[in-house]
């Protein structure tokens, strides 16, 4: 059985369908890449994974349990976390509170213990920091962590926005363009850093990304949409040469040369 | 504690704060200032105007936190109100100790904002303003036509003082100098209770709201529960100093709540400066005692008080607290500037 499911799922706004009868299965510990032209609907295909929208129709199956319709942090206690396309983050905070935010399902401290500053409280205030650390050291980032982090540079920037979601230890991360901006180099080392993630933190992970290379590099399987649908499914060799999916890049000018 | 994460820890806002040995110091020189006024003056105008600038504090400061989460509230008059009106109820009609009513109050005060921030809440701006506004409109309305609970418009009277404290009936509220320390017992605790909000993992969560909800959401942060949660709160401080005005004046009528109570209260925490908490303590202590100071000018009182907050927010924007730093800033352009811009000796 599939960890995350989308069954006939639809999405309307209005009377356009951003995502039509969408069906994808993620599994547990793969790398699948979300591809499509823009405007597809794969960030809204995010978005309603992640309970920011209900689905118009259709269902939305995590672990064989129904999460169509809950609200976002709900879907997030379920341990599915994304990150955003832009740089999403809590721009004036330092690096490390951003972090501890992003933590907050781990954090098991009440409202009485916070108020109180029990001796239980610091403690498990310095255990927070210290796994916050321990994620920052992971994504190359404790070096800026007293930075106010609308100070990073951009590659930084997605560095801690994923950063934010890791520290979660979601069981489903969703990328959303996680290589924007960024030069070979750095698309290089993220792409390295999104390996060891699965490996490290046995996290099943999807990614929308319009970097070609860089997705048939690291997925092992990818879903191809265009106008809200399912156009292609398949490992990246057999997508590249697929036909459906060379119209919906280039246009059908490319079928008839 | 040998553990790694404590020295990182000085470098937060977590814990009780790094409070600098200064800070300290003046804090607590303050605190026995404040310990000491009754025995310095026995005049009941000067115990009058303090008990009501804690009361104010307690109202201004508590109003901050809401501001500050990003909602433009305009009903606090209400929660203050019905925190008056439910203790008066309890203690004069229905026979509760002070004691227990204060607390009641505060806690009615709260489930009251609970059930309107469960609505209000989910949305910002001026369409919060409007509904809290309207709320309170609608309650001090409930004040005046159900006159048979709350004594209409002429008010609710007789209500008792407080019982004379357990195991120390000495204090019996017959001077106003017993109500000076109660209400500074009761400014402390909420200004304990604000501050630790604030400088707690609940105000990381808090900040985190303000500069990205979508963000927040998607790491599991529940937005509305911790929004209801400061309404609640700040709302139920309110709540118990609204309990303590009403045992404190024996009356209160539905004029005593209106939007314009409010609408000083945002003047206090915006004149003050909206950051910090002190912020809120600051402006509320200026503006009142600035207030009390044109009283003798009749008409022109308002003019001088509104002269005096437009000032203000002209010269530093970011309130009272700021003033330090500017006057600093002006200090070092007259003595430090011409010298280094002339480049030889002081102007």
């Amino acid at each position: 059985m599939a960890q995350l499911e989308l069954r006939e799922m639809s999405k309307f706004f209005g009377g356009l369908a951003a995502v039509h009868h969408l069906d994808m299965d993620v599994h547990r510990g793969e790398i699948l890449g979300l591809i499509g032209p823009n405007g597809a609907g794969k960030t809204t295909t995010f978005s309603v994974i992640t309970g920011e929208y209900p689905p118009t129709r259709g269902e939305v199956l995590f672990e064989g349990q129904s999460i169509a319709g809950l609200s976002p942090h709900r879907v997030a206690q379920k341990g599915i976390v994304r990150t955003f396309q832009l740089n999403t983050l809590f721009p004036h905070l330092s690096v490390l509170d951003n972090v501890l935010i992003g933590l907050h399902l781990r954090a098991g401290i009440n409202f009485l213990e916070g108020l109180f500053n029990t001796g239980g409280n610091r403690k498990k205030e310095g255990k927070l920091i210290r796994r916050a650390v321990e994620v920052l050291d992971f994504m190359g980032l404790s070096e800026f962590r007293e930075e106010e982090a609308l100070n990073l540079p951009h590659g930084r920037q997605r560095s801690l926005g994923i950063a934010i979601a890791l520290a979660s230890r979601p069981k489903v991360l969703l990328l959303d363009e996680p290589l924007t901006g960024m030069n070979p180099a750095e698309v290089e080392g993220m792409l390295e850093i999104i390996r060891k993630i699965r490996e490290e933190f046995e996290t099943t992970i999807v990614v929308v990304e319009h970097n070609m290379r860089a997705v048939m590099a690291l997925c092992e399987r990818l879903v191809v949409i265009n106008f809200g649908q399912k156009i292609a499914e398949g490992p990246p060799e057999a997508i590249q040469g697929d036909q459906a999916v060379i119209e919906a890049y280039l246009g059908t000018e490319n079928h008839a040369a | 504690m040998a553990e790694p994460g404590t020295m990182m820890k000085d470098s937060l806002d977590f814990g009780p704060g790094p409070a600098s040995g200064k800070k300290k110091w003046s804090a607590l020189v303050l605190f026995a200032f404040l310990l000491a006024f009754p025995l310095m003056t026995q005049d009941d105008y000067f115990l009058h105007t303090a008990i009501t600038i804690f009361l104010f504090v307690l109202y201004a400061a508590s109003y901050r936190l809401i501001l500050v989460t990003g909602q433009l509230h305009l009903g606090a008059n209400a929660f203050i109100g019905a925190g008056a009106y439910a203790s008066a109820i309890m203690v004069r009609d229905a026979g509760f100790s002070f004691w227990l009513a204060i607390f009641l109050a505060g806690i009615i005060a709260a489930i009251l904002a609970v059930g309107i921030g469960y609505f209000a809440l989910r949305v910002k701006g001026v369409y919060f303003a409007i509904i809290t506004w309207g709320f309170a409109e609608g309650i001090r309305f409930l004040y005046m036509r159900v006159e048979s609970v709350f004594g209409g418009p002429s008010g609710f009277f007789g209500i008792p003082g407080p019982d004379p404290l357990p195991f120390f009936s000495r204090i019996d509220f017959s001077e106003k100098t017993h109500y000076y320390y109660l209400a500074l017992a009761l400014v402390l605790f909420s200004l304990w209770v604000l501050y630790r909000m604030e400088h707690s993992r609940f105000g990381l969560i808090l900040d985190g709201i303000r500069e990205g909800d979508r963000l927040a959401a998607s790491v599991g942060v529940n937005i509305m529960g911790y929004k209801v949660a400061t309404f609640a709160v700040c709302s139920g401080l309110a709540g118990m100093g609204g309990s303590f005005y009403a045992h404190y004046t024996y009356f209160i009528s539905p004029n005593d709540f209106t939007v314009l109570l409010t609408i000083f209260l945002a003047l206090y925490v915006v004149v003050g400066g909206m950051e910090r908490l002190t912020g809120a303590v600051v402006g509320t202590v200026v503006l009142f005692i600035a207030g009390e100071l044109f009283a003798g000018y009749g008409f022109y009182r308002m003019m001088l008080f509104s002269g005096l907050t437009i000032v203000v927010l002209l010269l530093f924007p970011e309130g009272l607290v700021a003033l330090p730093k500017a006057l600093g800033r002006v200090w070092s352009r007259m003595v430090k500037g011409p010298r280094a811009r002339i480049g030889n000796g002081p102007a």
